[in-house]
């Protein structure tokens, strides 16, 4: 192969040419860019010659670029004849360009719901005294933040709350918030942002899904996600609180327990409430309720 | 054992070297030329193409110079070898064939659509 040293190029977009040539592997540079050079040469002139504008030679160039320089690299780094060649290539483009694609393709495997899936929110809802409470569960996607509660804010009573995460298989409550109020949320696009005793948690890809509940036998309901998950929602009272629980399996196979307290005397109207508590618990109603 | 079709940009820098020696530029036109402007290459794609075809064995460079007005020190000429001649007729056989089938059945239609000739 006869390698041709060309000058330094004076017109600007042979210069820019050149430059250009530096992507290829050196190997192939050594021995065609002079000819290249050339041939690139040759378009401008007939571009000009023929009255185009040298748009027309940059153009072929920028088509053929991308393909031709994915061939070459991959060439070069096949056919390397020194292995110390092969591995310094390999340092030098390819481990940081893997890096970066592996690097995405292991967070997408290790977080693959916070960063693609939409989160599962279901909309719990629920009459109490005409009042609608709407919780929204969420599922677990990292142990140290547990999952959220929302209760939109427009919608519900003010009532003083008490709001915990936790895990059910674990028993362990992670996190408690005396909550005089509930959290504040905001809907921005798909993206959810809830303030928190001053901390701001935000999940993205936030779809809200309705649920229906039909009543098991058991005492405590069953309740079934439009996605199809099925959950249990039970509650128990003592003479100060009732505190309710949803659980859920997450997909990861684990009970997602939401409980959340409320504290009824706090209510203007505390007896409605009371009353259906009781009797989800499979106690009598009292004299003049209505099954519900 | 059958070879596969020849890529558009290989096989027209085999037709076009089929005529005689060239060099790089040349080929990039006449292969332009023949292929009615469908087969428009530009340097790297050509060089690349140069490249895998003279590791083949199916093009090799020229030690002569044609002596005409343009020439140019610096370019490099290729020539066909009798492998890469053999490929081109496989090719051309194998285009042939296809044709013949295609009229059989009537898909050609009344005029050329590739026009090879300059």
């Amino acid at each position: 192969m006869t390698v041709t040293r060309i000058a330094a190029p004076r017109d600007p977009h042979e210069r820019a040419y050149a430059m250009l040539l530096l992507l290829y592997p050196h190997r192939f540079r050594t021995h065609y860019a002079p000819a290249m050079r050339q041939a690139f040469r040759d378009l401008l002139r007939d571009a000009r010659g023929s009255g185009r504008s040298v748009r027309t030679a940059w153009m072929r160039v920028a088509r053929e670029l991308p393909l031709s320089l994915a061939r070459e690299h991959l060439s070069a780094f096949f056919s390397a004849e020194i292995r110390l060649e092969r591995m310094l290539r390999l340092l030098i483009l390819y481990v940081p360009a893997s890096a970066i694609v592996g690097g995405y393709a292991a967070l997408t495997l290790w977080y693959p719901r916070s960063m693609h899936q939409p989160i599962m929110l279901a909309m719990v809802e629920q009459q109490w005294d005409d009042r609608e409470q709407y919780a929204l569960w969420q599922e677990i996607r990292d142990e140290d933040r547990g999952f959220s509660l929302r209760i939109p804010p427009i919608l519900l009573p003010a009532q003083p709350t008490e709001t915990w995460y936790g895990l059910f298989r674990r028993s362990v409550i992670r996190t408690t918030y005396a909550a005089p109020e509930w959290p504040e949320t905001r809907l921005r696009s798909d993206k959810l942002i809830v303030s928190f005793h001053g901390a701001e948690f935000s999940w993205k890809n936030v779809l809200q899904r309705d649920i229906f509940w039909p009543m098991s036998e058991e005492g405590a309901e069953k309740i079934m996600l439009s996605s199809g998950l099925e959950g249990i929602h039970w509650y128990y009272h003592d003479a100060e609180r009732v505190t309710e629980h949803y659980a859920f399996p997450d997909k990861n196979g684990r009970i997602v327990d939401l409980a959340f307290v409320t504290y009824p005397d706090a209510f203007a109207n505390v007896l409605p409430y009371k009353e259906q508590i009781l009797y989800s618990l499979r106690l009598p109603p009292p004299d003049g309720m209505e099954p519900f | 054992m059958s070879t596969p079709p020849l890529s558009p940009q290989v096989f027209h820098i085999l037709f076009a070297l089929s005529e005689k020696e060239r060099h790089g530029y040349d080929i990039m036109r006449q292969a332009e030329i023949d292929s009615g402007g469908r087969v428009a290459m530009g340097p790297g794609t050509l060089y690349g193409a140069l490249k895998r075809l003279l590791e083949d064995g199916k093009i090799a460079e020229s030690g002569e110079r044609p002596d005409t007005d343009d020439d140019d020190e610096r370019r490099n000429y290729y020539r066909l070898t009798d492998s890469g001649r053999a490929a081109l007729t496989d090719e051309l056989r194998r285009l042939d064939l296809l044709c013949g089938l295609a009229r059989e059945r009537d898909l050609l239609g009344g005029a050329p659509s590739l026009p090879f000739s300059a």
